[in-house]
């Protein structure tokens, strides 16, 4: 039996695709037949989506076509798989939400407007991820997909295992925790701090924000274990829907003894852009204020 | 949600030992206050996640008060207000990148025995919600349905 894969691509940068095509183990499967890449614009040489057994779907939904051409691919398949942060919580293309959509347009085009037969599609209203258009069987985070989650996707659909993501946080396993729970005298920079950070210590407790704490195993710590602080791109824990909550709770306990406050907010300058990087739509306000927030007349009592 | 009639709606997370004693405190001995807050009980400052304010806010409360004992000994529980204070800071300027005003969300320090300054408290905060705009979240169903 073959199993036929459609990958259909939404506002994204193709790196998901990479990630795939670069597993050595899927590229086995291609050649042993079991796995077909029916429709792909990036991988293979197909006009039209047929009807698939799996769907995976890459990239944000940032314009109209988006949803309607998700909604019609979502017909033809019979398992719908949401590969990458931007498909799962928005990714990326989310911090877009802090922006109305006439701003961006008019930012970047200038006097060029979106219309429905222009070169220039009309864009949706704000980022939403893809659980509010279409029903998703698996969510598979990560920017890109990192090759342990790939691999227990790949177990699941050929040989029918259950798939599940982990359901602790990366310190569970970044090689950097030692279970020091002492509060840190100094918050600094990320990106200034990094020339003189030592990479065998934990960074939260060198005072450099890293995202550990509030995110989704997985990756098996593949950033701290390298030298960087992890940015959260798994995304939150399965039990919670804000990565920046998750962090503020973290990093206040962590931070409690430093006087004065200032020095934290200093640490940390843009809260939006660093703490939910990749999860902004996906929280529980996943806009600013004058994107997706009506003012409503007061009743008088 | 709750389904309220009282115009604006306020939410109160105090901590057992301090705030949340002062306001009992408040009523025993019949302070006036206005019935616009509703008092959540908590073990501890320390004890409340940040999403509570996301919750509330896009629930319908138009702001939210956050009661716990004085630094630096009050605490029941030795830091837990020290770890409110980070977090209300981290979170203020959170939600202000947001867009949402400072008055939306506040910390403050209150001991049991203080009464009188629960009420008064409680009085200023229901008087600049009153002046706060009414807030609606579109939901996401409202982006997809504008093109399907």
């Amino acid at each position: 039996m073959v199993i036929n894969i459609g990958i259909v691509s939404l506002a994204y940068c193709a790196g998901c695709e990479v990630a795939l095509a670069s597993m050595e183990r899927f590229c086995n499967l291609i050649a042993d037949g079991v796995v077909r890449i029916a429709y792909s614009t990036l991988l293979v040489d197909s006009e039209k989506l047929e009807n698939v057994d799996v769907l995976f779907v890459t990239g944000s939904i940032r314009t109209g076509e988006d949803i309607i051409a998700v909604k019609e691919a979502s017909r033809k398949a019979s398992k719908i798989v949401a590969f990458g942060s931007c498909t799962c919580f928005g990714g990326i293309p989310g911090l877009g939400n802090m922006i109305r959509r006439e701003e961006i347009v008019g930012g970047v085009f200038g006097s060029v407007q979106p219309s429905e037969s222009g070169l220039l599609p009309k864009l949706a209203k704000f980022v939403i991820p893809l659980q509010s258009v279409v029903d998703v069987n698996y969510m598979v985070p990560g920017c890109p997909p990192p090759e342990p989650v790939i691999e227990a996707l790949l177990e699941s659909l050929v040989h029918g295992r259950e798939f599940t993501l982990p359901s602790v946080s990366i310190c569970n396993e970044c090689p950097l925790n030692r279970d020091d729970k002492k509060p840190v005298k100094e918050p600094r920079r990320r990106l200034l701090a990094l020339n003189d950070v030592d990479v065998d210590t934990c960074f939260l407790k060198q005072g450099v924000l890293c995202m550990g704490p509030a995110t989704l195993a997985g990756c098996r710590a593949l950033c701290p274990s390298r030298g960087a602080p992890c940015i959260g791109c798994m995304g939150p824990l399965p039990n919670s829907r804000d990565q920046a909550a998750d962090m503020i709770d973290a990093l206040s306990g962590v931070f409690y003894m430093i006087e004065p406050l200032e020095r934290i907010l200093e640490a940390v300058l843009d809260p939006v852009g660093l703490l939910s990087m990749f999860t902004l739509p996906y929280s529980t306000i996943p806009y600013h204020r004058r994107v997706g927030v009506e003012e409503v007349k007061r009743d008088a009592d | 949600m709750i389904p309220v009639s009282l115009e604006p709606r306020v939410i109160a997370f105090t901590c057992t030992y301090c705030a949340y004693a002062a306001a009992e405190t408040a009523g025993v001995s019949k302070l006036q206050y206005p019935p616009h807050i509703y008092i959540i009980r908590l073990p501890c400052s320390g004890m409340f996640r940040s999403y509570y304010v996301f919750k509330a806010l896009y629930n319908g409360f138009d702001s939210v008060l956050w009661g716990g004992c004085h630094p630096p000994y009050d605490c029941h529980f030795i830091n837990g207000n020290y770890k409110a204070r980070v977090r209300a800071a981290l979170l203020k300027s959170y939600l202000n990148q947001l867009g949402f005003e400072d008055d939306r969300f506040r910390l403050e320090w209150i001991a049991a025995g203080e009464a009188d300054r629960f009420a008064s408290i409680a009085k200023e905060i229901v008087k600049k919600a009153t002046s706060l705009p009414r807030l609606r979240f579109l939901d996401n169903s409202e982006v997809v349905s504008e093109w399907l």
